[in-house]
């Protein structure tokens, strides 16, 4: 199902959550909105599912206006940051209750919500937990559970609210594959609310970046990776160095060049900056370099590769010379 | 008072390893303490609790049970049930609607509104009865109008009743209200996404989370109801038989000398308060271990 | 602020040229700030936005209504944010109407029937000597009873909190006894207890201390039904105090007083001036525990709230009334004070988590 956000504004008092935001979600698509806490990337989600009315604009399904309708009507499966599992009641129930709400004249019969739920519970991989209570359950098992209950109601689109923010890292990455995996196989347009920038380009066909109620870029990954639109995106995405400085005409600019983006000689070069090697630290095939920049003791931080490092056979308190191979330059608006 | 002698008190686990080192020693300041804080509860708890039940008793159980037994301690008993019978629903309701609005929704004057529930908790019991005789009495704005319908709510029946739910009126939302408000509003979001309507929600969500809480404000509720007595005393007119209550029943009996029948019955009412305390520490026990 | 370059190629005099030429000069004077994201603010402009200050067709439906336009020609009060959760205006109007119907309306009854009286009367009915000196009294016995119940009650919950003996359980609940013991019971069984023919009346009264029938009976009745307040608010903030707090002090080389002294009691004092508040106010108001034990003579032991059933006995219901608002208006403001406590204690707490 196609998602047209149009124009959405949403204030909370004096504090503006969302500001004009315009989006367009295809069929099928799996779409990571990210940002900083507080960016409006939330919001965006509960008015998309009708949690939230929003001030201005429209939300449009595939082309109809549904935001004047009902949450309960809107047909989305919505799994909440912290799964929001009716904890009196067991898993069965919990997945089968958007079914057993159901007025009589649409709610299908005993038997074939036992077996949906069934199947659901297949699907998570957690039927052996049908008769146990949320509270017996761990982190990731509930968010499974949560998905399944969503996916009971076999809505026309998922929404994840930080779906994988109480976890653990190692479950968090685990959960992260299964649900990419999982969204291939039922192919259900999908949208996911994160602030782990690692999260969103691991797992989304497209990521929208958010900051201050306004959308700052929507790409694929590599391109909001590799060609951010702003600087904000360039900071929020990966660690970067900024060089500030002036542009031939005078304005003031400022160079974003990521650590992995720079290379290191002993001896200078074109358009290279004098710095004094502070720290190595080698992780892996990779050596992270902590430089200190001569001109104004500012700290400049390069990602080589460890041959690479090793080859220069520098030590610590050396004076190296950094050259950017890779850099973007935003001009400062007067 | 044989619970006292045996105290021997001794740390709990969490104190840190330097009062492990006190520990070892006699503990004496535990020990100070805890006999000092179980001989004012003896004092002020104990012994008065015991003397109702050894005066009940003090001249024969044949006395006792004719004094429960008497007729109008019977319609007394009744006359009890029935307000608290009305008494503790209606406040249930109130109770549940309350806390729905103030937990799940945001509204300007809400801390007010709270403010305001809370008022019967700060009247006197007297001027809440008094209150009722100034808007119901024969002097009061609607009693002369209750009277052209032969109708009478002060001396009767029904001011019983009233001043009741007056003196009951913040226990259930009180308990639930803040209950409420800790448990949030993501299940009731997860519930309407899902499809459910709003009595749904209420019924198959919002309840049954909160049901020790609920238990616990009717529990509450349910006690003061059948002992509240100032309130009662001023507007019920002490008819025998008719407007007594319990409690009153037992002030009667005790101003005419008959002290072991006022006993007996003031025993009726500890035992009830024993039973509401017991149940209170069962819910509590359920509701932290769930 | 940045404007955003057009392309990801170097215009020319740019700080860093591929492989080019460092411009020089007054150009470049690049300074260095790469930890982390730097605070930018908003960057892209976006084209303004028409603005309604209130969400679209505002808050919708009753409970289970489904009717998406039903709109109420009267605004109530209104949600600061419109939920999706039904059943607001049904709730809170309800709640109102009920408050209204059994609080509300019946108080404003004592208020307006005051009015009635001339300023005069009025005056002279609650400035009497013998309503004077019931307000002496009740206020002197129920600050007394409190501060008991302060001191005792901190003592209670610490020992319920701290230490375990035989009994805890059936201790810890029969502290709420004079809550759920009736108030006219409560008051035969201590009369019974400390009459000079009592339990422990009878060694008091050979020590030549007198308990019923004087106004340390009154004490003794409103200490009684003011005990559960203090220990049920400061019991939960002892529960909560973090076993930390207290090594952090122990491992500075704080003795235990020192520790109780400087670390735990101004923790816990706010729960405990709550309590203390909750306890005077119920006390200043009690009747039935009272009564019994008082002896009610007039000027020595007779107590307000029993001065208006006096007034209502002989059918001067403006007089009753004149006394009772001024209870009232001392209830309320204390009722204020205990609001303001818990703002404090909360401000407090706040402020201590930071």
């Amino acid at each position: 199902m196609t998602i047209q956000v149009q124009n959405v504004t949403k204030r909370f008092g004096t504090f503006e959550a969302l500001n004009g935001v315009d989006l367009e979600i295809q069929p099928g698509e799996l779409v990571a909105l990210l940002g900083p806490s507080g960016s409006g990337k939330t919001t965006l989600l509960r008015v998309i599912a009708g949690l939230e009315t929003p001030d201005a604009g429209r939300i449009l399904f595939n082309g109809v206006d549904t935001t004047a309708t009902r949450v309960q009507e809107r047909e989305v499966g919505f799994v909440f940051q912290h799964y929001a599992l009716f904890r009196h009641m067991t898993i069965f129930d919990n997945v089968a209750f958007g079914l057993t709400v159901r007025p009589r004249a649409t709610r299908p019969s005993k038997d074939e919500i036992r077996l949906r739920v069934m199947a659901l519970l297949k699907l998570v991989q957690l039927d052996w937990l049908a008769n146990r209570y949320p509270h017996q359950l761990s982190g990731g098992q509930r968010q499974r559970i949560a998905l399944a209950r969503a996916l009971a109601i076999e809505p026309k689109v998922l929404l994840l609210d930080e779906p994988f923010g109480a976890l653990d890292a190692k479950v968090r990455k685990e959960l992260r594959r299964w649900l990419r995996r999982l969204h291939d196989e039922i192919n259900l347009t999908s949208v996911f609310v994160t602030h782990d920038q690692e999260e969103a380009l691991e797992v989304a066909d497209r990521v929208v970046v958010f900051n201050h109620g306004r959308i700052e870029q929507v790409g694929t990954p590599d391109e909001v990776y590799d060609h951010p639109a702003t600087p904000f995106v360039y900071q929020f995405l990966g660690s970067v160095n900024v060089f500030h400085g002036r542009l031939q005409e005078g304005a003031p600019a400022a160079a974003y060049v990521r650590p992995h983006e720079m290379t290191v000689t002993r001896a200078p070069q074109a358009g290279s900056i004098a710095a004094t090697l502070r720290h190595v630290q080698r992780i892996g095939p990779q050596a992270r370099l902590e430089l200190q920049d001569v001109a104004n003791a500012g700290t400049i931080e390069v990602h080589l590769a460890r041959d690479h490092f090793d080859s220069l056979d520098a030590s610590e308190g050396e004076l190296l010379h950094v050259t950017p191979t890779r850099e973007r330059v935003f001009r400062h608006a007067a | 008072m044989s619970a006292l002698a045996p105290a021997v008190p001794h740390l709990t686990g969490h104190a840190s390893p330097r009062t492990h080192g006190v520990a070892r020693r006699v503990p004496w300041v535990p020990i100070a303490l805890t006999s000092a804080a179980l001989a004012f509860l003896a004092l002020f708890l104990l012994v008065p609790l015991a003397a109702v039940f050894v005066e009940a008793f003090r001249k024969g159980a044949a006395v006792y049970w004719k004094a429960v037994i008497e007729p109008d301690a019977v319609s007394a008993l009744q006359l009890t049930l029935l307000a608290a019978a009305i008494a503790v629903p209606l406040n249930l309701v109130f109770g549940v609607a309350a806390a729905w609005a103030i937990a799940k929704f945001d509204f300007r004057g809400k801390s007010l509104l709270i403010t305001l529930i809370d008022l019967p908790f700060s009247v006197s019991p007297v001027i809440s009865g008094l209150i009722y005789v100034l808007v119901f009495g024969l002097q009061g704005w609607l009693g002369p109008t209750l009277a052209g319908f032969d109708t009478q709510v002060i001396f009767a029946v029904p001011g019983i009743v009233l001043a009741t739910i007056f003196v009951t009126f913040p226990f259930v939302a009180r308990e639930l209200i803040p209950l409420m408000q800790a448990q949030g509003r993501e299940e009731e979001e997860a519930a309407a996404v899902l499809g459910a309507s709003g009595w749904q929600t209420l019924w198959h969500v919002t309840l049954p989370n909160v049901k020790w809480g609920l238990l616990y404000g009717v529990i509450l509720c349910n006690a003061r109801a059948m002992g509240e007595f100032g309130a009662v005393s001023v507007v019920s007119g002490h008819i025998r038989g008719l407007t007594n209550t319990l409690p009153l029943h037992v002030e009667i009996l005790y101003n005419e000398y008959q002290f072991a029948a006022a006993f007996a019955c003031a025993s009726l009412l500890a035992f009830l308060a024993l039973i509401t305390l017991a149940i209170k520490s069962a819910v509590e026990q359920h509701a932290t271990a769930a | 602020m940045a404007s955003q370059a057009d392309t990801p190629q170097i215009p020319p005099g740019l700080p860093f040229a591929k492989g080019g030429v460092l411009p020089c000069g007054p150009c470049l004077a690049l300074g260095v700030s790469a930890d982390g994201p730097e605070k930018t603010t908003s960057l892209r402009s976006h084209a303004d936005v028409g603005t309604s200050p209130f969400a679209k067709g505002g808050w919708r439906g009753i409970f289970g209504g489904h009717n998406a336009k039903t709109s109420t020609a009267t605004v109530h009060i209104a949600q600061r944010n419109p939920s999706v959760l039904p059943g607001f205006h049904l709730a809170l109007g309800f709640t109102i109407f009920y408050l209204s119907l059994i609080v509300l309306i019946p108080l404003s009854a004592a208020f307006i029937k005051t009015f009635t009286l001339t300023w005069e009367v009025f005056w002279a009915t609650v400035s009497a000597p013998r309503v004077v000196a019931s307000y002496g009294l009740t206020f002197r016995t129920a600050l007394l009873a409190a501060g008991i119940n302060a001191v005792f009650g901190l003592l209670v919950a610490w020992v319920l909190v701290r230490y375990k003996f035989p009994g805890k359980k059936i201790i810890d609940a029969l502290v709420d006894l004079p809550f759920a013991l009736p108030t006219a019971v409560a008051g035969i069984a201590l009369t019974a207890v400390y009459a000079t023919n009592g339990w422990l009346g009878q060694p008091l009264s050979e020590a030549g201390i007198k308990v019923a029938f004087t106004p340390l009976g009154i004490l003794v009745a409103l200490t009684f039904i003011g005990l559960p307040f203090v220990v049920r608010t400061v019991q939960p903030v002892l529960e909560d105090l973090e076993a930390e707090l207290e090594e952090a002090a122990h491992s500075l080389g704080a003795t235990p007083w020192q520790t109780f002294a400087q670390v735990i009691f101004p923790t816990v004092l706010p729960a405990v001036v709550t309590g203390f508040t909750l306890a005077f106010a119920r006390a200043l108001g009690e009747y039935g525990s009272v009564i019994f034990i008082a002896g009610n003579m007039p000027m020595v032991s007779e107590i307000t709230p029993l001065l208006i059933i006096t007034k209502l006995e002989q059918y001067d219901y403006a007089g009753a009334t004149a006394i009772a608002v001024v209870m009232l208006v001392a209830s309320f403001l204390l009722l204020f004070a205990i609001n303001a406590l818990q703002w404090w204690a909360r401000r407090r707490r706040g402020l201590e988590g930071a």
